[in-house]
């Protein structure tokens, strides 16, 4: 009977909105491979974030080897013996690779302030023949390719044990997005040599992978767990009916409400292209149509998204509106072209925090509000007042600053800014992230709505579900390309399996 | 809407920074009359205003271009330019001389807001290589001396400096640059631009806004603002100097804080630096009736700065100070 080295007991954490995990339950134990998987936006970032000290749960503990531990720090945590290899690399490439491998614990190497750097190198070789890297740790870590400084990441997580007396409990998130075939099974093989000194947790998207080399895996979803299974008893179907088992609540998406596209074709794409992002996609978009692109990271829906946007441009392809051919280099192109633009991340790119509702709304097209050549605040506040009334945004006031609404209300604001402008297309990139339940059902209505009036959309959603509950028309993407397209019509829609094997 | 509605929307968007400023000042002018009875007699404030009009139109300068979160430190030397060409020119070209000044405002304002947006140089450096940039062209066109304005052509200067209706022109024109940065900020596309630019970038460019072009407007207007404040100081001074804007950096940017426009950006403006001028206007009287030396006062108003940057930064939208 292996010991549990890591125990996560009933652990929850709230955001703004929304109830990122729901008393979760996991266990490690020594020597084991656990495999953590679920769906953007099940949670499973959250725990990570919580195990390595960069988030507070707000309730729930964690126990490493029995004793609860609550890191407020990443280095508190690697003290604790928790320590993770990053998705998006960590490693700071304009230093050497002992000086990464020891970055922040240099004091073993350390007297009187003064670094030694021929102890460091020792000990740099040490830890790399742990790893099997054969390396002079001297390089420059800029020099390297990203699987080696994959392997040196790993390095440097697992040089923690002799620093710990205790064997790590190593994490790795999305370690083979940057791999290729072989170098994948070389770090298979060195993982499997690995576990002869440490847990490890291993977060994944490729399901195929999480099946080689887990002894057990984890599904999480909505925050919640979702399944305990052992991987030699399970297989990629399992997984999937676990992922996404929720049945689909038709009228929760305004199915009965889904018109069918007409003729014409607003946005028409003909290859699309960026090096190292996406390749060849081509697709008409129709108006009143809702389009959605089923990916998961790496998959290149957001790029093609940004692209028509005008904040990414791309290498080659062509892109006509309404017939005519159009470069779309800029937002202010994309905008004359009837594109609006509705971004992931709303409080950068979508709104100005720190103004009104009303300057907001009037930024992008000030014509409205202009009366020879000057600004009339009372016709923006008629203006504010206005959309406020038409979408329902609850505010304090029209002079409230739009840090100050919910997710949900600040997402009408963006909203109302595009239809202002007497927007044609919506690209809409996970729009109902971080909004509550309510706010999210006033979402799909106002889209249904605004579909009808011919208004076209570009979906990227946050669940299956609701990619399949809003849309006409569902393209899978994997790897930059569109593998498939599927017809999602209210009174036939697709299943989540159906979508799932072209995705990952 | 009722009473109670209105007062809590008030409440909802008015922050201690709003109100410190305007507190600081009546708490400061009380003391002032306190000290000195003779402190609210009309002349004394309005003599005190036409001494503070230079710092006033240099800080309306200033305004803008912390309002998009960026700074100027080039402003003094381009005053001291604006000085110098004043003074030169003014024989040959009478009050066309000071339109030349200005012209060379805009132009100065022009290379260094290029320099920032297309060679993607931080505001910081490239004005700071802008201000050693006039620094040295202006001793060197002046010939490190002070250039004076005879008394034959003297009258193009008087005209700033003398009075009407018992107020000294030089407010005036401080007042009319006041009624125009205003309008500027709150009622032109300009305006609108800056504040959206200081306050998020990213969304205001993907709002389709053409952020370089009017970055490059700011610093004209800026360092013409700067060029203006120039000419008044070579009015009063009859004459121009490189020397003659000395000092003033530190106060134009410490009356823009201290009258409450955030340095992180997009909150704040013009009528804000009026209320910083106020502020520095009582609390230089105060400091000179108290007797400290000039030199400790520069002191006074670095470590004011600090101060007021330390209190009103917010902190949560900079989460890494460098």
């Amino acid at each position: 009977m292996q010991d549990i080295v890591l125990e996560v007991r009933n652990i929850s954490k709230k955001f703004p909105g929304v109830q990122a995990l729901d008393r979760v339950n996991l266990q490690v134990k020594q020597h084991e491979i656990v495999g953590l998987v679920g769906e953007n936006g099940a949670g499973k970032s959250t725990l990570l974030k919580i195990l390595i000290g960069a988030y507070q749960p707000d309730q729930g503990e964690v126990l490493v080897r029995g004793k609860p531990v609550r890191p407020r720090s990443v280095k508190e945590a690697t003290d604790f013996g928790l320590s993770m290899v990053f998705q998006e690399q960590s490693l700071l490439s304009n230093l050497t690779v002992q000086e990464n491998i020891f970055l922040g614990n240099e004091e073993a190497f350390t007297r009187f302030g003064v670094i030694n750097w021929k102890k460091m190198k020792r000990e740099a070789e040490k830890q790399l023949a742990k790893v099997d890297l054969d390396l002079d740790p001297g390089t420059y870590t800029y020099k390297l390719n990203f699987a080696t400084r994959q392997m040196v990441e790993l390095a440097r997580v697992i040089a923690m044990e002799d620093r710990t007396k205790f064997e790590p409990i190593v994490i790795l998130d999305e370690p083979t997005t940057v791999l290729d075939g072989n170098e994948i099974d070389l770090l298979f093989s060195r993982l499997h040599k690995l576990k002869e000194r440490a847990a490890i947790i291993f977060v994944s998207h490729h399901l195929e992978e999480v099946l080689k080399i887990t002894d057990r895996i984890y599904v999480f979803k909505d925050g919640k767990n979702a399944g305990e299974l052992i991987t030699r008893e399970t297989d990629v179907n399992e997984i999937h009916r676990l992922m996404v088992g929720r049945e689909l609540r038709g009228e929760y998406y305004r199915q009965g409400k889904q018109i069918k596209p007409e003729e014409d074709v607003v946005i028409k794409v003909e290859n699309l292209t960026k090096s190292g992002k996406y390749k060849d996609v081509s697709f008409d978009l129709h108006k009143g149509e809702i389009i959605s692109f089923a990916g998961v990271l790496g998959s290149g829906r957001e790029d093609v998204c940004r692209a028509l946007a005008g904040l990414d441009r791309a290498d080659g392809g062509k892109i006509s509106i309404n017939g005519s051919k159009l470069e779309i280099d800029s937002p202010s192109a994309a905008i004359k072209a009837g594109i609006g633009y509705v971004p992931q991340d709303r409080g950068v790119e979508g709104l100005v925090l720190y103004l009104s509702i009303g300057p907001n709304i009037t930024l992008p097209d000030l014509s409205n509000i202009t009366h020879r050549g000057f600004l009339s605040p009372k016709s923006e506040r008629r203006l504010a007042e206005h959309w406020i009334e038409r979408m329902s945004i609850k505010a304090p006031g029209p002079n409230a600053l739009c840090l100050n609404l919910s997710g949900g209300n600040q997402q009408k604001v963006v909203l109302s800014k595009w239809l202002a402008t007497k927007v044609k297309v919506f690209i809409l990139d996970h729009p109902t992230r971080g909004v509550d339940v309510g706010a999210k059902e006033e979402v799909y209505e106002l889209i249904r709505e605004l579909a009808k009036q011919g208004i076209a959309f570009l979906l990227i959603a946050d669940t299956l579900e609701e990619t399949i509950g809003l849309s006409n028309m569902i393209f899978t993407m994997k790897d930059g390309e569109i593998t498939n397209r599927i017809e999602a019509p209210a009174d036939n829609k697709p299943l989540p399996i159906d979508l799932i094997k072209h995705m990952m | 809407m009722s009473v109670q509605t209105r007062i809590n929307n008030y409440r909802k968007t008015k922050t201690w920074v709003d109100v410190m400023p305007i507190a600081t000042l009546v708490v400061l002018v009380i003391l002032m009359s306190i000290g000195s009875p003779r402190f609210l007699l009309p002349a004394n404030l309005l003599g005190l205003l036409s001494q503070s009009a230079t710092l006033l139109v240099m800080g309306l300068g200033q305004t803008f271009i912390i309002l998009l979160g960026s700074i100027d430190l080039s402003i003094a030397p381009v005053a001291a330019m604006a000085t110098i060409i004043a003074a030169m020119l003014i024989p040959d070209l009478g009050y066309g001389a000071f339109v030349v000044a200005l012209l060379y405002g805009a132009f100065a304002g022009l290379l260094t807001g290029i320099i920032h947006t297309k060679a993607r140089i931080p505001s910081f450096i490239a004005t700071l290589g802008a201000m050693g940039v006039w620094t040295g062209i202006g001793f060197i066109v002046s010939n490190a001396t002070p250039i004076s304005v005879s008394l034959a052509n003297g009258h193009y200067l008087t005209w700033v400096t003398e009075n009407t209706l018992g107020v000294s022109n030089v407010v005036y024109l401080a007042l009319a640059i006041l009624i125009l940065t205003f309008v500027l900020e709150n009622y032109t596309r300009f305006g609108r631009y800056v504040k959206a630019m200081g306050a998020g970038e990213k969304a205001t460019y993907v709002s389709g806004v053409a952020i370089d072009r009017y970055k490059i407007y700011a610093f004209m207007l800026c360092s013409t603002l700067a060029a203006f404040s120039g000419i008044l100081l070579s009015t009063r001074m009859s004459g121009g100097s490189a020397r003659m804007a000395d000092g003033f950096l530190m106060k134009a940017i410490a009356v823009v804080i201290l009258g409450g426009t955030a340095i992180s950006g997009g909150i704040g403006g013009v009528m804000r630096t009026f209320v910083g001028v106020l502020i520095v206007m009582v609390l230089d009287m105060g400091m000179n009736m108290a007797g400290v030396n000039p030199w400790f006062q520069q002191a006074v108003y670095g470590g004011i700065i600090i101060l007021a940057v330390a209190l009103t930064i917010d902190r949560s939208r900079i989460s890494i100070i460098k």
